[in-house]
């Protein structure tokens, strides 16, 4: 671990299953592109870069559409969106890999799929790919396995609904690979520790917590849904007490590594995860309150932790459980 | 990847050619020079520097090859601007914004993400540029919901926090005459086009369509040499939708027509400029999230698939939205 800086400035360095990060601040996928960012704002916009590691948007075996739109409205503090993982493809998404070998911090490929068998032959080509030597791709760490999309079909809630279901994909990706496992959780379960406890004996290095939760907003006038896919997933300051309360289950009552998202606008919402015993914190929703947003949260975290006198995470990680 | 019938390298089955090529061009009234910075990649660079001047004649090419390092114009801003000046007409507010930085590169059709004052707001609010004097941005505000009736609100000296410009602009180097054609608040950006447009010295003409006498008070923030105006309850101009304004009116052969409104008016317009064989751009509205292409969540049907509003367009080819509403084959392939 480094000394805090000179400037007073407190650790906030992390390990997630081994792995050293700079800082506990992820994006949430789907909601944070490095490429169109660069495209929009110059590469400048990326020096330093908002986030301790990159979750790109969910890739899937084949190419998907999408939902109809409209795929997004605004809620009472929040949002609820249905994009329907809209994404090009395994193939199309390899070819553009090399685009983000200059992202200065580690990589974490999200894969959705409709079966099991799709989840594993991304993650086999990914792997695949890695394999032949080139100094021209970025520096993979792992996966996160989304089984918590409410916005598909077949896959998504389906497999990460039922511990079983978690177990066998969990345990199948594993076999296949030496980088992390991660399982990205959803929250529209009655027991997400059952979930989490499936992935976690199934090999999985970490959990992630919470993706949306499935709701449903009507337009005022017509008085039918809003969105083209009716339902859709529910994020942003609204769902933060419910992420919050899950996270501190799994942590109560499991040891697998967590990272912590629902919600997080501020240094303090960063925190109060990492109290219920999270050892990272992904920002979604608030991505789309401004460019400026993780910067400023990573800031405010240090604030925060410096106001109350902690010079590292560690000492606060779990302040919040109830361990017996 | 293919290589087109241009000579450019495509990678994106997202990335049309047509897309690609507004997405290419970086038209600018800014002389100003500006060093294009890349890159995310650590590919090599040619190193070279471009100009604005220089990359309105480049030779197009996929957004994923700019990065490779080649050429990239990134120019959005983001950061907290003052509002100089409010004017109303009704309900509907014209805020002109002081923003240097975002005024210097901004181009028509182009759109400002902006957040609304008050912390149960979440999402920022896309905003077309109405028009661009100097270092000054001019913001037309329809108030539709409660976060949009703030940003309406915006009082003189009150700050706005702006991303922008983003968006692909009106490709107008090739534009001979125009018809501008549009519908309620969706006129809003066709102020900037005509700016452009006079000051090149070319022929514009613009058939506005109103719901009623109330939204046809926003003919008044237009200055437009040549403006019809038509309302769906005749209680303004001629009665009828802007389409058969814009009909009535009629344009020249070598007119393009530039469109703006919802989207069942630019399914009209382009219906019509097919009928009589003329072509043009359109800039469509959608909700949007991030407005930056990473959400996915403002698409719209095309003939070439759901595009993202905010990066593939907002200005598309008039004949590009899909007439159904869906794009070819579906778009759904699952969780309807």
């Amino acid at each position: 671990m480094t000394p805090p800086l000179e400037t007073g400035r407190p650790d906030l360095a992390v390990t997630l299953a081994g792995v050293s990060l700079e800082h506990p601040v992820l994006n949430a996928s789907g909601t944070f592109d490095a490429l169109e960012t660069a495209r929009r704002f110059g590469a400048g916009a990326l020096e330093p870069f908002p986030f301790a590691a990159y979750v790109p948007k969910t890739v899937t075996l084949e190419a998907r559409a999408g939902n109809p739109p409209p795929r997004v409205t605004e809620t009472a503090s929040g949002m609820i969106n249905a994009v329907g993982l809209q994404n090009p493809g395994i193939a199309a998404w390899l070819d553009e890999l090399p685009l983000l070998a200059g992202v200065p911090v580690p990589v974490v490929v999200n894969i959705g799929g409709s079966r099991r068998a799709d989840y594993l032959e991304v993650l086999r080509r990914v792997e695949a790919r890695l394999e032949v030597h080139d100094t021209d791709l970025p520096r993979v760490i792992g996966y996160e396995l989304n089984v918590s999309c409410p916005n598909v079909g077949g896959g998504g809630l389906a497999i990460g609904t039922q511990p079983a279901e978690t177990a066998r994909l969990t345990a199948a990706a594993r076999a296949l690979t030496r980088r992390l496992i991660i399982v990205k959780l959803t929250p529209n379960v009655t027991d997400i520790v059952a979930v989490a406890r499936a992935a976690a004996d199934a090999g999985a290095d970490a959990v992630s917590l919470v993706n949306t939760l499935r709701a449903l907003v009507l337009d005022p006038q017509s008085l039918t849904p809003c969105l083209g896919n009716r339902t859709g997933g529910l994020c942003g300051p609204a769902i933060k007490p419910v992420a919050l309360r899950m996270v501190w289950e799994i942590a109560s009552a499991l040891d697998v590594p967590i990272i912590g998202m629902g919600g997080i606008v501020s240094g303090r919402d960063a925190l109060e995860f990492v109290a219920c015993g999270a050892t990272a914190v992904a920002i979604g929703a608030a991505n789309f309150t401004g460019p400026e947003a993780p910067l400023r949260i990573v800031a405010e975290l240090a604030a925060e932790m410096r106001r109350r006198g902690l010079t590292d995470l560690a000492a606060v990680r779990g302040r919040a459980l109830s361990r017996t | 990847m293919s290589e087109s019938d241009d000579g450019f390298v495509m990678t994106g089955e997202r990335l049309s050619r047509t897309v690609t090529r507004l997405a290419g061009r970086c038209v600018t009234r800014a002389s100003k020079k500006r060093s294009c910075r890349a890159i995310v990649s650590a590919a090599p660079t040619t190193g070279r520097v471009c100009t604005t001047a220089g990359m309105a004649e480049a030779p197009p090419r996929s957004a994923a090859a700019a990065l490779r390092g080649e050429q990239a114009c990134a120019a959005a801003a983001s950061g907290s601007y003052r509002v100089v000046e409010r004017r109303s007409f009704g309900p509907y507010a014209l805020l002109t914004v002081h923003a240097p930085d975002v005024a210097a590169v901004a181009r028509p059709g182009q759109f400002v993400m902006a957040a609304v004052p008050g912390p149960q707001f979440h999402l920022r609010r896309p905003l077309s540029l109405h028009s661009v004097e100097g270092p000054r941005l001019r913001l037309l505000v329809e108030p539709r919901g409660e976060g949009t009736r703030a940003l309406a609100d915006t009082g003189v000296a009150d700050t706005l926090a702006l991303t922008g410009p983003l968006g692909s602009g009106f490709p107008l180097g090739d534009v001979r005459a125009a018809l501008l054609v549009g519908g309620g608040i969706g006129a809003a950006p066709l102020q900037f086009v005509a700016d452009v447009l006079r000051e090149r010295g070319v022929p514009v003409t613009a058939a506005f369509g109103f719901r009623d006498e109330g939204q046809a008070r926003l003919a008044a923030a237009f200055e437009v040499d040549d403006l019809w105006v038509a309302t769906d309850d005749g209680t303004v101009g001629r009665r009828g939708t802007a389409v058969e304004l814009a009909s009535a009116v009629g344009a020249g052969p070598q007119a393009s027509v530039l469109a703006c409104g919802p989207a069942p008016m630019i399914a009209q317009v382009g219906s019509w400029a097919a009928a009589v064989g003329l072509t043009g751009y359109a800039s469509l509205e959608a909700h949007m999230a991030c407005g930056t292409g990473a959400c996915h969540g403002c698409v719209v049907a095309t003939r070439e698939g759901y595009l993202r509003v905010c990066v593939d367009g907002p200005v598309f080819p008039l004949d590009l939205p899909a007439a159904t509403g869906e794009p070819p084959g579906g778009g759904v392939e699952a969780g309807r």
